[in-house]
């Protein structure tokens, strides 16, 4: 409850952030009693709102990604990068920003690239799945797809221009502020489903976390557990990187904090843990960009990077001990 | 011989210690500054034609630093053998104004070039395309056969620079892209003219263009209520929209246009948040140089477009229709994007009731 009230607390924050110095009652009318004249409410409904909401699906849903991915792997270093599906997102961007077609240049294409790099990728790596049994051979596969496709996007970097390069550069730095009003129905449609088909799995991550044999014992179908958390997670990150660009380190960083507070392997409080600090993680990263605004304009990576790192190497460090 | 000294010597030594005192000599020269004449060079900062003795001397600085980067002694020169590649738009605009097109044998790529001469001469296997600036094979350049190389310097040399001299093939860096002055950057004709021992044309050509330039600045100064723009686009977070110095902001203060950017400092492009730009420019009447050509592809570019009433009134103007040809001719042509961004801002002016590189965006 506590962190779901933070969360209420955090948002408000961030939609009090920003460039510029607008009122409370602006505020609510934004939201509430919509004047398309007012320069303020309109900066509140289709700036800030959207940003907002954006933070917290971000947060949330690459913190779910990234739990279920630790679970999976029984490895805390697991991500939604790790096994390709983020590099595949951001390949199809680039083909696309590359091909200098008018439409995969423009948003609407760089957003239905990006989501169909996640969702091939994840088929991908759904298929191998179906060959291969060990959970580590299917990581060591997943970081070699995620390699080429990068690869792959290095070649297309190279040979194209400086304004597609610079194009594709930006993007790769994430941001929470491409989304518009009108796109947040369908982005927390989709967010809800693929949070919801989580909640399913509580008990299957709760058996794995004795390990695959415990789990088959306990009459957990592994392969069909694989593929659900491979489908969620292409759902999650393909959405999330086709409105924001590459995240990186909240996947990562996230769940390990939350098992670190809430000191269990109950995945149903970790489900619901991940969401909330997740959601408040990416909240404070953006807070914390809007306030530089005025001076500098950091990418969002940029944030989630300084603080994200330095947490991952205190868990490598906890964990040799 | 009294009359002789009256009439032509004593005019001949005021004229040319007048243009010696009237130009700025800030920059670093190392030979002979004492002995040395700058010579009919107004506006460009990025360059300058001095005379030492009887040599004339082209000299170019780095803009960044402010020392001198090349020179250049004409006698050294053998315009008449000169083969160009050009790899830049504004070079073959510059070249095409002293019709000179034929001495081009290499571009960068051919779908930048709106040039018909150069298309033709593309078909008929006279002009190759070479690739992007920085990524040329060494070979390439060799076996084309040209002597003169010519692109847009970054402060530093052309790849393979050295080698390429060796082989008697002289890199130009042009730093016109780098003046934020349009007379300054139109002047730059001079240099093409200096190399291609058009001297007299190259003057003609830019005294011209100065000519009817400051005659539209004049009219524009008199014109009634000037309308406010905004100008630029988004690109990732950030808008970007042109500084208070820069080549656009003269031209929309000559232009007597309200922007809301003109008092800044810098001569490239401030990067302003989202909500300050919607704030300080929602109102404007017209949007200049979004960098597209329809208002679909605006919509898809910046999600943010229709907030903007110049976009709600239809009032977004752009050289996009005919890009490459705004690239290739608009440095040497200053006096026509002045004379189209007077009649879209003013409708009181209508001189010449012709829009030569602007348009408005399709739908």
């Amino acid at each position: 409850m506590i962190c779901f009230f933070a969360i209420i607390l955090f948002a408000f924050l961030h939609l009090f952030s920003g460039t510029i110095q607008i009122s409370f009652s602006d505020f609510i009318n934004g939201l509430f009693k919509y004047d398309s004249e007012n320069v303020n409410q309109i900066i509140v409904r289709n700036f800030r709102l959207p940003r907002m909401m954006m933070a917290i699906v971000s947060g949330a849903g690459l913190s779910v990604a990234g739990l279920l991915m630790q679970n999976l792997f029984n490895n805390p270093l697991a991500g939604p990068n790790i096994l390709g599906i983020s590099t595949g997102s951001s390949l199809f961007v680039a083909f696309s920003i590359m091909s200098g077609i008018p439409f995969f240049v423009s948003d609407i294409g760089i957003i239905a690239s990006a989501l169909i790099g996640a969702m091939l990728f994840g088929l991908i790596i759904l298929a191998f799945s179906l060959f291969t049994k060990s959970h580590s051979s299917l990581l060591l596969i997943g970081i070699m797809i995620g390699s080429f496709s990068g690869a792959l996007v290095s070649i297309l970097q190279s040979v194209s221009d400086a304004q597609e390069l610079k194009i594709f550069t930006i993007w790769a730095m994430g941001s929470l502020q491409q989304v518009e009003f009108g796109q947040l129905f369908l982005i927390q449609t989709i967010f809800i489903i693929g949070v919801g088909l989580t909640f399913l799995l509580i008990r299957a991550m709760n058996a794995l976390v004795l390990g695959s044999n415990q789990a088959s014992l306990l009459g957990i179908n592994i392969r069909m557990v694989r593929i659900l958390v491979i489908g969620i997670t292409s759902i999650l990150t393909g959405l999330i990187t086709a409105f924001c660009g590459p995240i990186a380190f909240v996947g990562l960083a996230v769940p390990n904090l939350v098992k670190i507070i809430f000191k269990t392997q109950n995945h149903k409080v970790l489900i619901l843990g991940s969401i909330a600090i997740g959601a408040i993680f990416m909240l404070i990263c953006d807070i914390f960009v809007q306030l530089l605004d005025k001076y500098i304009h950091l990418p969002i990576n940029a944030i989630t990077s300084m603080l994200g790192a330095p947490f991952i190497v205190f868990i490598i460090l906890k964990k040799l001990k | 011989m009294f009359r002789f000294l009256v009439y032509f010597f004593i005019p001949t030594v005021c004229g040319t210690s007048f243009i010696s005192c009237s130009n700025d000599s800030s920059k670093q020269i190392p030979h002979s500054k004492e002995k040395s004449v700058s010579l009919y060079v107004k506006y460009a900062k990025n360059f300058k034609i001095i005379l030492e003795g009887d040599e004339q001397i082209l000299v170019l600085f780095d803009p960044t630093s402010g020392k001198v980067e090349q020179r250049f002694n004409q006698s050294e020169l053998k315009p008449e053998k000169i083969k160009i590649v050009a790899l830049s738009s504004t070079h073959i605009g510059m070249i095409h104004v002293l019709n000179a097109d034929n001495l081009i044998c290499g571009v960068s790529n051919m779908i930048y070039v709106a040039n018909k001469v150069f298309k033709v001469n593309f078909e008929a296997g006279l002009v190759k395309e070479y690739g992007e600036e920085n990524n040329i094979p060494l070979e390439n350049l060799v076996s084309s056969g040209a002597n003169l190389v010519l692109y847009s310097g970054f402060g530093k040399e052309f790849p393979h620079q050295k080698q390429l001299e060796k082989l008697g093939i002289v890199c130009l860096a042009n730093y016109d892209w780098r003046e934020n002055h349009p007379l300054g950057k139109a002047e730059w004709i001079k240099v093409f003219g200096f190399f291609l021992g058009k001297e007299k044309e190259a003057n003609d050509y830019f005294d011209k263009i100065e000519k009817e330039y400051l005659n539209l600045v004049e009219e524009a100064s008199k014109l009634k209520t000037s309308k406010s723009i905004i100008s630029g686009n988004v690109i990732g977070d950030l808008w970007y929209a042109p500084s208070g110095d820069s080549y656009n902001s003269v031209l929309f203060r000559d232009a007597n246009i309200k922007y809301n950017y003109s008092e800044t400092d810098g001569t490239g492009s401030l990067a302003i948040p989202l909500e300050q730009i919607l704030k300080e420019n929602k109102g404007c009447a017209f949007w200049i140089n979004p960098g597209t050509e329809t208002f679909q592809k605006l919509r898809k570019m910046n999600s943010k477009a229709a907030l903007f009433n110049a976009f709600k009134n239809k009032n977004v103007y752009c050289y996009s229709q005919k890009g490459n040809y705004f690239w290739e001719m608009s440095a040497v042509e200053p006096q026509k994007v002045l004379s189209d961004l007077i009649q879209i801002t003013h409708p009181d002016f209508n001189v010449h009731n012709k829009m030569y590189f602007y348009s408005k965006l399709n739908e």
